[in-house]
């Protein structure tokens, strides 16, 4: 390092101008709250709101008595994992795509980014009605391409309902995460790809060992985000199938919502949410480790 | 020096936030009292409050009224926060008030409004208003339910006569089936938007109550005997497919405004509903519900409340108000924005008495059964009921009846 | 030689060029398809809404529906909200992120990881989670129905995604460009502003489209947060046209729809620097 860089280092207030405004704002807003929720987890909440006083663990005792509890956390990891890789591999080629020049591409970003602008209760809502089986359009279209004979409830059963609920997961990540991956690409220089092309690598092979690797960091920004908004993502499930029929298609951040405002039950409730956030911390820390975060970012 | 400006710019910046919220808490004059009210939103109800609110205040200097409207599907979380935060408000209308008045939260009806308004209530809602004997609420309108029907459906299967009991509504039901394709003979909504008024409305006709005697009756043998009979009808094909997921008015209704379906339970102003939404060529027939074996036929009442809340200690200005929004010409407003609903007091009932939409529902109310609503794990099972009660079509109505018991035991 | 050196440049349909442009068009058409139905359905009469079965097209085309909705609800003040509320949050993150970032990708320093991580932790508890905790402090704070509330959660909630990959951005800049800037008699912050952010353009965009459209289309928060329709945002405005029996989807999908265009805009106008950075060739 030089030495400009270092005297920055040694300056008397270290990094704290540098983060703390950060740190200020995360604290207040995130960290505080985060505190009272599982405060919370522990207490005794009536129906009105209003704390009777010490629980102890009690709400996290029904909460693990739940019957549903064990299908929502299977359900809830098929979830994640296959929304969040679906839409990574998708998004790659999609990146690329946008990247190369062809007629009406700057047309085609802007459609792109239509999902992400809209949002996702909008977006849950068209594709409700689009699917459903009475009067939705999927059937229309594909009655009329002679796939089917007769209209299909799409929703209806758990798990083709739940197969729709990914793909619409799928749809709405898709944009945010080929953009991540789109501006990644901008930062590559294009000397390295001319370099590439003379040494005789062309297409896959220049992609495989020179693009992808250089993708990495954004990849693994797309990577946790989307890991993280998936887990807690509400408003899909909520709008298609509000979990139902019964809990089969519910998610752990659901059920949260499900305890809090059907079963009026605050405290077992700020338990699941409680829960949640420490699966989501182990999801995420199991993440790093394996995709050897410290050793990239040294 | 880029440091200390860094630092500068900081503190300016976040010194000028502190000064902005500073400069938020406005003091009001000393004398002036500020109501706080959480309404629920039946039709774009906003520009009426705010209208009233606006009266009111030109009539009574020193109070102000704030009502904050919020869609009904939002409106527990809304109140349920402001008052976990410390922010009671003090008036609230909305579906229940059985929690806040277990929990000592609420003034009285009679500490709510002046002894003439109160008398003037219709004594059948203020009963579904009490906790313990005692009025906690005020009703602020209801609503009755019927049995319509398509009568061109009917007419093509050759029915002539309405099903009054089960064995003749099977009966009736396959016969359209039969000579009437393409259509569902019976919609049943048990989807999560208002399961609770679907199954209350059979096991009514069928002489069973989610509420008996003191105690949780959800899974009586009458009650699974019901479920037991609505999965009877589903496994038959006389139902639209997959009634737990079908809501009321996203599918039952729906179906029923394209020709689709030839019977369905519905509410006052379903025959509104209708015309709005694309059935207005339907024609329109309706009827008492269908009863079980033995049993007599019922009709579901549902009302609203105005509750007001002890916190803020205003109640002279709560009684102010409240006998303001019960001012005939305010409350025949109230009514109109809310829109087709059956009146809450005796005065404007033989108004609406003569209006032949609501005429006959309110002819229904004497054998009108209600909500276990004075009950405060009422809310609570209401949202267990929603939830699961339509699996019992697709599932063992026995299994979900008892897990529904077990959920309503342990609300508190 | 010569002609096949003018045939190839003649040659502007490359079969390569056709696949990518049909991929191309058919993805943008896939994207806003379940959009344009909305459009559609917007254009219905309530009454056609749910016929069954569907139909394809409006019967007859109602225009109204996206002139009536400004009527039905305040929605000018509902977009104007939305708008100071976004932007603001926005504009708030930036500032913060970017030294925030900066200093993360240059300095090794003691709580480094502590610090990425704790970022990082914050982009996980769903606001939901959170709310009522969050409603406390507003209220401590006397700032219930307020712009400024809003504004600061939000540029809060979406810190952690703007300093990871800002830091991502600044970290992938060699350090020899800003030396070569000191050396040649730069300040420290003319070679950020300069220099630094100019290279790191797309990583800017990036966290700014996040960060507006992640506070446009927020919830939770600004229901509980706001309860007059000066103050609320377009998602609790929207919600009015949600009756107790009586939805008013027509209007519901045009006030969802028109929600959609200061994004699309707003997008259109700083898409151009997702693209550049490091292809300006400013390493030499």
């Amino acid at each position: 390092m030089t030495q400009a860089l270092k005297s920055q280092r040694r300056s008397r207030f270290g990094a704290w101008p540098w983060i703390g405004p950060a740190i200020l704002m995360i604290l207040v807003v995130v960290v505080w709250p985060a505190f009272e929720m599982a405060r919370t987890s522990f207490q005794n909440v009536d129906m009105t709101g209003t704390n009777k006083g010490w629980a102890g663990i009690r709400n996290y005792q029904t909460l693990l008595r739940n019957p549903d509890l064990h299908g929502v956390l299977i359900r809830t990891i098929i979830w994640v994992f296959g929304v969040v890789l679906v839409t990574t591999l998708v998004s790659l080629p999609i990146a690329q795509l946008l990247n190369s020049n062809f007629p009406g591409r700057k047309v085609v970003r802007w459609a792109t980014i239509v999902p992400w602008a809209a949002s996702v209760v909008m977006t849950a809502t068209a594709w409700k009605w689009i699917l459903d089986g009475f009067y939705g359009v999927m059937n229309n279209v594909f009655i009329d391409l002679h796939l089917i004979k007769e209209p299909v409830d799409w929703l209806g059963t758990p798990k083709q309902a739940f197969l729709w609920l990914m793909i619409v997961g799928v749809f709405v990540s898709i944009p945010f995460t080929s953009f991540v991956i789109l501006a990644g690409l901008s930062t590559i220089p294009h000397d390295i790809l001319e370099a590439a092309k003379v040494d005789g690598a062309s297409g896959w092979a220049a992609y495989r060992t020179i693009i992808f690797p250089l993708l990495r960091p954004s990849l693994m920004v797309a990577a946790v985000i989307n890991l993280i908004n998936v887990f807690n993502s509400f408003p899909i499930i909520w709008v298609m199938t509000t979990g139902g029929p019964g809990y089969e298609t519910d998610t752990t951040t659901t059920l949260a919502y499900k305890i809090s405002f059907r079963d009026q039950d605050i405290g077992q409730s700020a338990s699941m949410a409680t829960v949640n956030f420490l699966i989501i911390l182990v999801f995420i820390i199991a993440f790093l480790k394996v995709s050897k975060w410290r050793e990239q970012s040294e | 020096m880029k440091k200390v400006m860094r630092r500068t710019a900081i503190t300016a910046v976040f010194g000028l936030i502190a000064t902005a919220a500073l400069g938020v808490t406005t003091s009001t004059a000393a004398s002036q009292v500020e109501l706080k009210m959480v309404a629920a939103d039946y039709a774009n109800m906003q520009p009426f409050w705010d209208d009233l609110s606006a009266k009111f205040t030109a009539a009574n200097p020193g109070i102000k009224v704030s009502v904050n409207v919020v869609s009904w599907d939002t409106i527990d979380d809304k109140v349920k926060t402001l008052i976990a935060t410390g922010q009671t408000p003090d008036i609230v209308n909305k579906g229940d008030y059985s929690a806040p008045a277990a929990a000592g939260l609420l003034y009285k009806a009679s500490e709510m409004v002046s002894p003439s308004t109160l008398a003037d209530i219709v004594p059948t809602f203020l009963n579904n208003s009490m906790y313990n004997g005692v009025a906690y609420a005020v009703p602020d309108l209801a609503s009755a339910r019927a049995l319509f029907y398509n009568k061109d459906i009917l007419a093509q299967a050759g029915v002539k006569t309405l099903p009054t009991t089960w064995t003749e509504l099977e009966k009736v039901l396959k016969q359209i089936k039969a000579k009437v394709p393409g259509v569902y003979p019976y919609a049943i909504p048990l989807g999560p938007e208002e399961a609770q008024a679907e199954f209350a409305i059979w096991a009514g006709g069928n002489g069973g109550r989610m509420f008996a005697n003191g105690k949780w009756t959800l899974n009586s043998p009458k009650n699974i005997a019901t479920m037991a009979f609505l999965k009877k009808l589903t496994d038959e094909k006389l139902t639209q497919p997959n009634p737990a997921k079908c809501d009321r008015t996203a599918c039952a209704q729906t179906l029923f405004a394209a020709g689709k379906a030839a019977f369905i339970n519905g509410s006052v102003f379903l025959p509104s509903w209708l015309t709005a939404n694309g059935g207005a060529k339907i024609k329109l027939g309706s009827g008492s519900f269908v009863h079980g074996p033995a049993q007599k036929a019922v009709t579901l009442g549902v009302q609203d409340y105005f509750t007001a809340y002890k916190a803020n200690n205003h109640q002279a200005e709560i009684t102010k108000f409240m006998d303001f929004i019960f001012q005939p010409a305010n409350y025949a407003a109230f009514l109109k924005a809310a829109g087709g609903f059956i009146p809450a007091t005796k005065s404007a009932g033989t108004i609406a008495a003569k209006d032949p939409a609501l005429a006959p529902f309110i002819k229904l109310l004497p054998s009108a059964i209600f909500y276990p609503g004075d009950q405060a794990s009422w809310p609570a099972v209401k949202g267990a009921i929603q939830q699961s009660i339509g699996t019992a079509t697709i599932s063992d109505p026995k299994k979900v009846m008892n897990a529904l018991q077990a959920k309503a035991l342990a609300a508190k | 030689m010569t002609v096949l050196a003018i045939s190839k440049k003649k040659k502007r349909f490359t079969g390569k060029k056709v696949a990518l442009t049909i991929a191309g068009w058919s993805l943008g058409l896939i994207f806003i398809a379940p959009y344009v139905e909305m459009v559609l359905t917007a254009l219905k009469p309530k009454e056609e809404i749910t016929a069954i079965p569907a139909t394809y097209l409006p019967n007859t085309w109602t225009w109204s529906n996206f002139i009536g909705v400004w009527k039905e609800i305040p929605l000018a003040t509902y977009l104007k909200s939305s708008f100071i509320i976004s932007l603001s949050a926005t504009v708030i993150v930036i500032f913060v992120a970017v030294p925030a970032a900066y200093y993360v990708a240059r300095n090794r320093f003691r709580g480094r990881t502590a610090f990425l991580l704790l970022v990082l932790i914050t982009q996980m508890f769903s606001p939901t989670a959170l709310v009522v905790g969050i409603f406390r402090e507003v209220v401590a704070f006397k700032l219930v129905d307020t712009y400024i509330a809003l504004i600061v959660i939000y540029a809060a909630f979406n810190m952690a995604f703007s300093i990871w990959i800002l830091s991502g951005f600044f970290a992938s800049i060699p350090t020899d460009i800003e030396e070569a800037a000191w050396i040649d008699g730069c300040s420290r912050f003319k070679t950020l502003t300069k220099v630094v952010l100019p290279l790191a353009l797309p990583g800017l965009v990036t966290a700014f489209i996040f960060t507006f459209i992640a506070a446009w289309n927020e919830f939770v928060i600004a229901l509980t947060l706001t309860s007059t329709p000066a103050h609320e945002p377009l998602t609790v405005g929207l919600t009015s046209l949600i009756g107790q029996y009586q939805v008013q989807w027509n209007y519901l999908f045009a006030g969802s729809l028109i929600a959609i265009v200061p994004v699309v805009i707003l997008f259109a106008l700083i898409e151009k620097w997702l693209v550049g950075g490091l292809t300006a060739g400013s390493v030499k």
